[in-house]
């Protein structure tokens, strides 16, 4: 059995995914949360990319947490049961990418929520929610045409099942009942957040808001 | 076989050509595996009727025996893998993949600089862009493809000894741009290298050759 290492800060962020998947498949990790001035000093030139999150495999390194997220989930089997299923998860997450992508001046005002709370209602009614029905309406439609078993693609867990499902939470913390609109995804959601190694995980990890 | 049609908007000429790269990525994979493929360009004024038919209301679009698979790098990965330019083990498809992936980090934050470079966008002050965002940009992301390539062996190849479709990725894209840009990836000798094993691969050759005509 390999040696993992997960490089990463005290967030969720990008590397929440990946730490589902050890957990998922009950493999054995560490889960190195750097402090970020550290970081800037020391590791950054010694990381593959120069920034975080990077997986330690043994001797070996792999930066980009979209590639991290998707090795560990084919070495455990959360890709997909067929290389077209493989497609539509990746598709998926891509997907997903693109509407953080679009997010990124509503994260800069989730990030000062406290201290400026009137940017962060404009941004999230300007921002937010054109980009969440613009992608959720996609992940609905994919949801139901999946015969809602429950996931997004097949008939078992993949790793954008966890990516949309830490997501929603995340956002839900800051604006309840931002996805009620969405059912399937909520039932996404439940399911996932109810499979009993993730439930166990989700109450000890350490309890960051994003 | 299966059946495939790749499926996006008509790109005419080299500067349209700059704003969808991975069409030209899956288009080398096909010849290069000597697959045949239904070449879907939808014209525009089509747009309002193939759109709903589209699972991400976006274009492009890889349909394998009537399935679809949207996103650019789904689709590039998925035809890279069926082909054999995925990598060769899992952990060196997963580093095409970071690759890849820092390559679009690149192409996003590049994007306001390439194009006013190759006159795809009307205005902007082109010299002033390049000092402020297509140099630094540049130097930023390729630095580390650039070892990435050297810790590689600067063998010709980004990961392993054979192509993979990140090296077809980033060396069309670099041969474009330097169209317009003459020079401009001259500081990353490895990435140069991998530009000049794509362009020389035998089965690649004839059909870049005639490429470089119409671009298309």
């Amino acid at each position: 059995m390999p040696e993992y290492r997960l490089h990463y800060i005290n967030m969720r962020g990008l590397a929440e995914c990946a730490r589902q998947l050890f957990v998922l498949s009950g493999t054995p990790y560490e889960d190195i949360r750097h402090d970020p001035q550290e970081w800037m000093g020391q590791l950054k030139a010694v990381s593959a990319f120069n920034r975080l999150p990077f997986l330690d495999i043994d001797d070996k390194v792999l930066p980009q947490s979209t590639a991290i997220n998707r090795y560990l989930a084919k070495q455990f089997g959360f890709a997909g049961k067929t290389p077209f299923d493989e497609a539509r998860v990746d598709a998926l997450a891509d997907q997903f990418k693109d509407y953080w992508a679009d997010l990124v001046p509503f994260t800069y005002a989730m990030y000062s929520k406290e201290k400026d709370p009137e940017t962060f209602e404009q941004k999230k009614n300007e921002v937010a929610i054109p980009a969440r029905d613009k992608l959720f309406h996609i992940l609905e439609k994919e949801y139901k045409a999946n015969g809602s078993t429950g996931f997004l693609i097949g008939d078992s867990l993949t790793w954008v099942d966890l990516l949309i499902s830490d997501h929603m939470d995340v956002l839900e913390g800051l604006v309840p009942g931002f996805f009620d609109d969405f059912p399937g995804m909520m039932n996404l959601k439940k399911t996932v957040t109810s499979m009993a190694k993730l439930k166990e995980w989700l109450d000890k990890r350490p309890q960051t808001k994003y | 076989m299966p059946a495939y049609k790749l499926s996006y908007f008509p790109i005419k000429g080299i500067a349209e050509a700059h704003f969808f790269p991975v069409i030209f990525v899956s288009r080398l994979l096909f010849v290069l595996a000597g697959e045949e493929f239904e070449d879907d360009q939808v014209p525009f004024d089509q747009w309002t009727v193939v759109k709903p038919t589209c699972p991400f209301l976006q274009l492009p679009l890889l349909t394998v025996d009537g399935r679809p698979i949207p996103q650019s790098f789904a689709i590039a990965r998925y035809l890279a893998s069926e082909f054999g330019f995925g990598g060769q083990t899992a952990f060196e498809a997963a580093w095409v993949d970071a690759l890849a992936d820092q390559w679009k980090d690149y192409f996003v934050e590049i994007k306001p600089y390439l194009g006013v470079a190759n006159g795809f966008l009307k205005t902007g002050d082109v010299d002033q862009l390049r000092k402020e965002v297509g140099e630094p940009v540049r130097d930023k992301h390729f630095a580390l493809l650039e070892k990435a390539a050297q810790d590689n062996g600067a063998n010709g190849f980004f990961v392993g000894r054979s192509l993979t479709w990140v090296d077809l990725l980033v060396a069309d894209h670099i041969s474009v741009f330097e169209q317009h840009v003459p020079g401009f990836f001259d500081d990353f000798p490895a990435v140069r290298r991998i530009q000049k094993t794509v362009q020389a691969e035998p089965r690649l050759k004839q059909y870049l050759e005639q490429r470089s005509e119409t671009y298309f």
